[in-house]
């Protein structure tokens, strides 16, 4: 049976399809832009949950890490990446302290390193701008800001497949323990 | 009761978009900023942040120095008790876009 899996490389591909630049007025490429957003970020969400099962099934077959890689949630991968960016003090409000004691222990080393940093702060803008590409009716979507998030989604997924760091590791991980099994 | 909030001088949202509007690095420079209180599908609350920015070299700006602006801006959200920054970046000489600045 013929396999076609989710890769982030090709949606990345498919948002700068979505972003080719159109002659003359009007507000229809705000629509395909809106796409190009949010096809974008799905490259990193798919890049980061192949990434989390890879990191707690390392030898499990590929039929198994499709299967569990489903049960990773965008909210899962957005706390996790919250708690990184809060301890760099480049979003507010305080991580809980457990997780402060993980990542930052008073005393200790810091377990989040430039990647880690990279990857959780370009996934929350991107989850942020993929909401309002597909409910915000009042977001707007100029072209040169649309490639910059592109961009932007590549840097995160290239970074994302090369990150070898006991940071990164941690980072990954920690995705994998706040999501749950489901039933999907 | 409904209670309005109103922005003056000295209000957080305002010492920040004087501060945004005052950034430049060495490839992007700020003309204007403005910032919007807004919530997200989640109930958290969020900073919507559009910029005018100088017109990119290529068909957008570099990426590394666009992380520059919003760690920067993070940050300073972050020092004035804002909540979390997203941006919207619109290049100068799109006239359609800069629309959006006076809707």
């Amino acid at each position: 049976m013929p396999s076609y899996p989710i890769e982030p490389d090709k949606l990345l591909d498919a948002a700068n399809l979505l972003a080719r630049p159109v002659k003359g007025r009007g507000r229809l490429a705000y629509t395909a832009h809106r796409r190009a957003v949010s096809t974008a970020y799905y490259a990193v969400f798919h890049a980061v949950s192949g990434r989390v099962v890879e990191t707690v099934f390392p030898s499990a077959d590929e039929a198994f890490r499709r299967r569990v890689r489903r049960w990773i949630g965008h909210g899962d991968i957005r706390s996790i990446s919250g708690y990184v960016s809060q301890l760099q003090g480049t979003m507010g409000g305080q991580a809980p302290t457990h997780i402060v004691a993980l990542l930052a222990p008073p005393g200790g080393p810091l377990h989040i390193d430039g990647d880690t940093a990279t990857i959780a702060d370009g996934f929350l803008e991107l989850n942020d701008k993929r909401e309002q590409a597909d409910y915000d009716h009042d977001a707007v979507f100029p072209r040169p800001d649309t490639l910059a998030h592109i961009e932007l989604a590549r840097r995160v997924v290239a970074v994302v497949d090369a990150a070898q760091s006991d940071e990164a590791t941690r980072f990954f991980g920690l995705i994998g323990m706040q999501s749950r099994i489901q039933k999907r | 009761m409904l209670i309005a909030i109103m922005a003056d001088d000295a209000s957080p949202t305002t010492e920040f978009e004087r501060f945004a509007a005052a950034y430049r690095n060495d490839e992007v420079m700020v003309r204007r900023a403005e910032v919007t209180p807004d919530v997200r599908q989640d109930g958290e609350p969020v900073s919507r942040v559009m910029l005018l920015l100088s017109d990119p070299v290529d068909e957008t700006w570099n990426v590394d120095r666009i992380r520059e602006l919003r760690m920067t801006l993070g940050r300073k959200a972050v020092e004035l008790g804002l909540p979390a920054v997203s941006l919207t970046l619109v290049a100068e000489s799109d006239p359609e876009a800069v629309e959006a600045f006076v809707r």
